[in-house]
């Protein structure tokens, strides 16, 4: 049987390599995809506490976590494109400067 | 349902274990694909169609696309060998080892958390979309709206830092 804790565990381990990933990796795309794979591990936590809490409430709040990841994700593209066509780099290693 | 859980579950650490191990940004993307559709199918184990779908149109069609779209607008093809001490890295995986030990732990103290463990995610609320809207609308109707000019605010910002002069 498929218990609240088994959810629990799975949601930790996933936000685990989430950090371990933004922590690792050099490139900022694939760190703000572990930052998406985090945010996914919260989500399931979410929805989780809400099948077995019996509210849907934590699967409202879910959609507005969708809507957050998405500007998300819109704005911190644009900023990386725009730093690429200043810099022809987007190793976070190389990025010291947030001036042009 | 049992076997469902285990099997989704496995291909969604296995994906998410891949996307960092990769050093391909687009073999990354591809593996956060198979992540985001195997957590979609959790959704449906926890009887949460609506979100399930949310989860598919969101982020499996729209995130993942914008991703591999400026991966393929940087032409990044393979990160460069890495310059950073080996020393640095291990204490970085260490520590976010650690966390996950700590979250796991706090999980265990959790009397909220553990009074649920005896109860079976099996058949579930009737009409989940239609609950979820009348929620929505009525409890959550000025977040919902504060949401959505959020989204615009960020499209402008998307426009703008886009624009050939920054």
């Amino acid at each position: 049987m498929v218990g609240m804790l088994d959810y629990a565990i799975l949601s930790a381990v996933l936000f685990t390599v989430g950090v371990v990933g933004i922590l690792i990796r050099r490139n900022i795309i694939t760190i703000f995809m572990c930052i998406e794979l985090m945010l996914n591990s919260v989500n399931l936590l979410f929805v989780a506490f809400s099948r077995y809490m019996g509210h849907v409430d934590g699967q409202i709040f879910v959609f507005f976590i969708f809507a957050i990841a998405a500007a998300e994700a819109a704005v911190g593209l644009a900023l990386v494109v725009a730093y690429f066509k200043l810099k022809e780099t987007i190793e976070v290693d190389e990025i010291k400067l947030l001036k042009g | 349902m049992q076997l469902a859980f285990y099997i989704l579950s496995f291909i969604a650490v296995f994906a998410a274990v891949m996307v960092v191990l990769s050093d391909r940004p687009i073999v990354s993307g591809l593996f956060l694909l198979l992540c985001f559709t195997a957590i979609s199918g959790l959704y449906i184990t926890l009887s949460a169609p609506f979100i399930a779908a949310m989860q598919l149109v969101v982020y499996s069609g729209a995130i993942i696309v914008l991703f591999l779209f400026v991966l393929m607008l940087l032409n990044q093809h393979r990160e460069s060998p890495s310059k950073r001490n080996r020393f640095v890295t291990f204490v970085s995986v260490l520590g976010g080892v650690l966390i996950g030990v700590f979250i796991y732990l706090t999980m265990l103290k959790s009397k909220i958390l553990l009074s649920y463990t005896k109860m079976s995610a099996v058949g579930g609320m009737k009409n989940n979309v239609e609950t979820i809207a009348g929620v929505m609308f009525k409890k959550y109707f000025i977040p919902f709206e504060l949401i959505s000019i959020l989204l615009l605010a960020a499209m402008v910002a998307a426009v703008f830092l886009s624009k050939k002069r920054v």
